[in-house]
C-alpha cells in the first residue's frame, strides 16, 4: 500500500488506508466513519451527502479531496433562488449583442443563428463545467438545503446521470462521473429521493481525542497540555444548554487566543473573559460565564475521562 | 377462582414502517428464523450467508421505522464487499452510510447494529431472555384477567389495562379487587351494572397506566413474526431513550400539549424550535417558488442603457417584494389553558424573520400586554413560562374573553392594522360569550384575519355553544397537539405571506 505517491491514485482505485493517510497528510483528521463514507462514495460513484452544524468541516471535506487528487474543486454555493442559468449555463447575452452590432456595422454577410449559439458564446456555470471536465474534478455543491425544492429535483436529475442537454448544442454527457460533494445544515429537510442517492455521512462535534489532535494540526505551537485542556474544556462547554455550541474553528480561534495571553493552562476566570472567543451569542456567553464564574467548570472539565463528551451535538436540535 | 383461559387479546398495531414492502428476499414471517445463524459478517465469505444477513438486517432497520428502498440495499451491498468485512467498524461505517440517511436515525441504527451483529451466544441469550419475559408478561396478565371479576364474569379490559394492574403495588391491586368483590355483592346489583363498574375499572387502570409506564408509543408485541429479528428490534426500543433514535422526540407531535410531562418540557422545547425554524424557512422562501424572474423592469431598463446608445445591453428585473403579516397573539392563561399558551408563544416567536412582529396579550379577566416580556428572539422556554407566571396579575383566574377584546379595542388602537392577522388560543369557554362575539365583530373588519386557536378536540365542539358562535367571526382551527399548531401557523399564517 502505497503511503506517498507523486501521482496519486485515481479515487475509483482508492483504499481506505491510503485514503485515511492522505486524509491526514493534509491535515484533515477523519475518523473511521468520514474516512470509510468518502471511501465508498469514490469507490460507488455516488455522490456525498455530508450534514452536521456549521464548522465541524463539511466543506473542508472536498477541498481535501481535490488536494489529495490534485484535480480541480469546482464550487456551487447555493442560495435561495438559485436557478438553473446560474448553475448549469447561460448564453452571454452582452457578447452576442455586441457580435451583432459589429457585424451590421463590418457590412458582414448575414450572420446566421448557429454562430450565435455556439461554443464561443456559452457560459460555463459549475455543474456544466464540471461535466465538461477533462480529469475528474470534485464538485462542491455547498450548502444544498438553501435551494428551492424545484432546484433540488432539477439537480437531483443532473447528479443521477450527468448528462446534460443544452438545446443549441445537444447533449453533453460527462467524461467521468465527478466525485461529488453536497453539504447541507439541514435548514430544510431534503428530499428523500436525494438522499437516498446519496451516501450519508453525519459529523458530529469532534470527541476530546479528536479534538486534541485537530488542534495540535491547526496550532501546533500551542502545547501539548493547552491542547489537551482546550479539548476537554470545549467539550464541556458543548454540554451546557446553548443555542449554537462552539464549533472546531471557533476552538482553534479560542486555542490561538490563549497562546496570544500567554496561557499555558486554562481556568474559570481565563475561560470567562474569553468566552466571547468560543460562543457568538450574547445568551449562550452568559450561560458560559455564569457557570465558569460558579467555579469549578474546567477542573471538573479536565476531569472527564477521554472520549468523552462525543456526541454531545446529536443532543441538538 | 381459576382463569377459565389465559385471556390476552392481541393487538394488532404496526410501528410506523413508512412505505416499502419488506424486502423480496425476506418475506415477514421467514421460518426457520435460524436464531442459530451467526450473524456476524466479519470473517465471513462474501457468500449467500452475508446477503442474507443484510436483508434480514435490513428487515430490523424497517420495523424500527428506517425507510430503505431497494436500491439503497443493493448500495449496503455493494459497500460491504468494498471494505474489510473482518473489520467490524468498517462494516458499521459501510452500513450506516448507505442505509441511515438523516442523523436522527443513527443512534437507532447503532443500537440495532450491536444487536444483531452481536456474537451468536448473545443473541440466542437474549432470545430465551425475552421468551422468559414474555411468558412472564403472559401470565402476570392472566393473572389479572383472573382476579379482576365482576360477579364471576371477566371484564372487557385490553392488554394494557391489565398490564397496568399487573404492575401496580400489591395494596392497590387488594383495594381494587375489594371494590369489585363489594359491588358484585351489592344490594339489587345485577349484570346490568357491568359496563359501569367496567368503566370505572378502566378509567382508574388507565390513569395508573399513564403514571406507571412511559407515555405515548409502545412496540407492538411482534412486529415480525421472527423471534430472532423480534429480540433485536424489542431491544433496540427498550435501549433507546425517547429523545434520540427515530422517533426524535416526533412522537409529543401528536400528544395533547396539556399532557406532556414536566420532563419531557426541554425536550418538547428543543421539538418546537425545530419545527418553527423550518416552518419559517419555508414561509419565507415562498414566494421564490412562485416568483417570474423574468419580469423585465422597462423603465429602469431604458435608463440603464442610455449610455450604451439605446441598445438594451443591461437588462434590469423586476424585483418582487414580500409581504409579511403582523401576528397578534392573544391568549387565554386562566387555569388549564397556560400551558398551551406557553408552548403557542414558544412556536409563534420562533417564526423570527419569517412574520414582521409579533405583538403578544395574555388575559383571563383582564388583558395584559406581555410583548414586552418576551426575550426578542424567543427566549428559554422554562424561564419564559414561569417568568410570565410569577410576572403577569392575570394568570391562572377565570376567564372573561368579551372585557379582554374590548380593552383591546379601546386601548391598543394602533396595534390593530389591516396586515395584522390575529391568532386567539383559547378553548371558547368564557364569561359572557356574546359580549364576546359582538367585540369580536368589530374587530374583524379592522386586521386581515382572526385565527382562533381551539384546544378544545374537535369532537367536543358541537357540545359547546360557543365554538359555532365565534366560528362566525373567526376561522377556527383544532389546536391541542404540537402537529395541529405546525399545520395552523403554516396553512392560517401562511397564507398571508405573498408576493405584493
Amino acid at each position: 500500500m502505497p503511503t506517498a505517491t507523486p501521482t496519486p491514485p485515481r479515487p475509483s482505485e482508492v483504499t481506505p488506508e491510503w485514503l485515511r493517510a492522505a486524509l491526514e497528510r493534509d491535515g484533515y483528521i477523519a475518523d473511521d466513519d468520514t474516512v470509510v463514507a468518502i471511501y465508498l462514495a469514490l469507490r460507488l460513484e455516488k455522490p456525498l451527502l455530508v450534514e452536521g452544524a456549521p464548522g465541524v468541516g463539511k466543506t473542508e471535506i472536498a477541498k481535501v479531496l481535490a488536494r489529495v487528487f490534485d484535480t480541480d474543486l469546482i464550487r456551487l454555493q447555493c442560495y435561495e433562488g438559485l436557478d438553473e442559468n446560474k448553475a448549469l449555463y447561460e448564453w452571454d447575452y452582452q457578447k452576442q449583442l455586441l457580435r451583432i452590432q459589429l457585424l451590421k456595422e463590418a457590412d458582414a454577410p448575414a450572420c446566421e443563428e448557429r454562430d450565435l449559439f455556439s461554443e464561443e458564446f456559452l457560459l460555463e456555470r459549475p455543474l456544466l463545467r464540471a461535466i465538461r471536465a477533462p480529469r475528474r474534478p470534485v464538485l462542491l455543491i455547498d450548502e444544498v438545503d438553501k435551494t428551492d425544492p424545484e432546484f433540488e429535483a432539477f439537480l437531483f436529475e443532473v447528479l443521477s446521470d450527468f448528462t446534460v442537454s443544452v438545446p443549441e448544442l445537444g447533449t453533453i454527457r460527462a467524461r467521468q462521473v465527478p466525485v461529488v460533494v453536497l453539504t447541507s445544515n439541514n435548514e430544510r429537510e431534503l428530499s428523500d429521493g436525494l438522499r437516498r442517492r446519496c451516501v450519508y455521512l453525519f459529523i458530529d462535534y469532534p470527541s476530546v481525542e479528536k479534538e486534541l489532535r485537530i488542534v495540535r494540526s491547526r496550532v501546533p505551537e500551542a502545547s501539548e497540555k493547552l491542547a489537551a485542556d482546550v479539548a476537554r474544556v470545549v467539550a464541556r462547554v458543548r454540554t451546557l444548554d446553548l443555542r449554537k455550541q462552539p464549533s472546531i474553528a471557533e476552538t482553534l480561534d479560542w486555542t490561538r487566543a490563549l497562546l496570544a495571553l500567554g496561557a499555558e493552562r486554562v481556568d474559570d476566570h481565563l475561560l470567562s473573559e474569553t468566552a466571547t472567543l468560543l460562543l457568538k451569542n450574547r445568551e449562550d456567553v452568559e450561560t458560559l460565564r455564569r457557570a465558569a464564574d460558579a467555579g469549578g467548570f474546567v477542573s471538573g472539565a479536565l476531569e472527564r475521562s477521554m472520549g468523552e463528551g462525543q456526541g454531545s451535538g446529536r443532543r441538538q436540535s | 377462582m381459576t382463569a377459565s383461559e389465559p385471556r390476552v387479546p392481541r393487538v394488532p398495531r404496526v410501528p410506523g414502517v413508512p412505505g416499502g414492502p419488506p424486502a423480496p428476499a425476506a418475506p415477514a414471517g421467514q421460518p426457520g428464523g435460524s436464531s442459530g445463524a451467526p450473524a456476524v459478517p466479519a470473517g465471513e465469505p462474501g457468500g449467500l450467508l452475508l446477503e442474507e444477513n443484510l436483508v434480514r438486517f435490513i428487515h430490523v432497520l424497517r420495523h424500527l421505522g428506517v425507510p430503505v428502498n431497494p436500491a439503497e440495499t443493493l448500495d449496503a451491498l455493494a459497500a460491504v464487499q468494498l471494505v474489510d468485512l473482518a473489520d467490524r467498524s468498517q462494516v458499521r461505517a459501510a452500513l450506516r452510510a448507505t442505509l441511515v440517511k438523516t442523523e436522527q436515525q443513527a443512534p437507532l441504527f447503532d443500537r440495532a447494529f450491536d444487536l444483531f451483529f452481536a456474537r451468536p451466544e448473545e443473541r440466542r441469550a437474549r432470545v430465551a431472555e425475552r421468551r422468559l419475559a414474555k411468558a412472564a408478561r403472559e401470565a402476570a396478565l392472566a393473572r389479572a384477567d383472573a382476579e379482576l371479576r365482576f360477579q364471576g364474569r371477566p371484564l372487557e379490559l385490553s392488554e394494557e389495562q391489565l398490564e397496568a394492574y399487573a404492575r401496580m403495588g400489591e395494596e392497590q391491586q387488594a383495594r381494587l379487587r375489594e371494590f369489585l368483590a363489594e359491588s358484585s355483592a351489592g344490594n339489587n346489583v345485577g349484570a346490568e351494572f357491568q359496563p359501569l363498574i367496567e368503566a370505572i375499572v378502566r378509567g382508574h387502570l388507565d390513569r395508573l397506566r399513564r403514571e406507571l409506564l412511559e407515555p405515548g408509543w409502545r412496540p407492538p408485541s411482534d412486529p415480525t413474526g421472527d423471534e430472532d429479528l423480534d429480540t433485536v428490534i424489542e431491544g433496540v426500543l427498550r435501549g433507546t431513550p425517547e429523545d434520540s433514535a427515530g422517533r426524535g422526540g416526533d412522537w409529543l407531535l401528536h400528544l395533547d400539549m396539556k399532557d406532556i410531562a414536566e420532563t419531557d418540557l426541554p425536550r418538547a422545547t428543543r421539538l418546537i424550535r425545530r419545527l418553527a425554524r423550518r416552518l419559517a424557512t419555508r414561509l419565507s422562501r415562498r414566494y421564490r417558488d412562485t416568483r417570474k424572474r423574468h419580469r423585465p423592469n422597462m423603465r429602469r431598463t431604458f435608463r440603464s442603457n442610455i449610455r450604451y446608445g439605446g441598445v438594451l445591453f443591461d437588462l434590469r428585473y423586476r424585483e418582487r417584494k414580500l409581504t409579511r403579516p403582523r401576528l397578534l397573539l392573544i391568549s387565554d392563561v386562566s387555569g388549564s389553558m397556560a400551558r398551551y399558551t406557553a408552548f403557542i408563544l414558544e412556536f409563534v416567536f420562533g417564526l423570527g424573520a419569517a412574520v414582521r412582529g409579533v405583538e403578544a396579550f395574555v388575559f383571563s379577566e383582564q388583558l395584559e400586554r406581555i410583548t414586552d416580556r418576551l426575550p426578542s428572539a424567543a427566549g428559554r422556554f422554562s424561564e419564559t413560562a414561569q417568568e410570565m407566571v410569577a410576572l403577569s396579575r392575570v394568570w391562572g383566574k377565570g376567564t372573561d374573553f368579551g372585557t379582554a377584546l374590548e380593552s383591546l379595542l379601546a386601548d391598543y388602537e394602533r396595534l390593530i392594522t389591516r396586515d395584522t392577522v390575529v391568532i386567539i388560543v383559547s378553548d371558547t369557554k368564557t364569561l359572557g360569550a356574546d359580549r364576546a362575539a359582538t367585540a369580536l365583530e368589530r374587530l374583524r373588519p379592522r386586521v386581515r384575519e382572526i385565527l382562533w386557536l381551539n384546544t378544545l378536540p374537535r369532537e367536543e365542539w358541537p357540545g359547546q355553544r360557543t365554538v359555532a358562535l365565534f366560528a362566525r367571526t373567526a376561522t377556527m382551527y383544532e389546536c391541542s397537539t404540537l402537529a395541529h399548531l405546525e399545520r395552523v401557523i403554516r396553512l392560517g399564517v401562511g397564507r398571508h405571506i405573498r408576493p405584493a
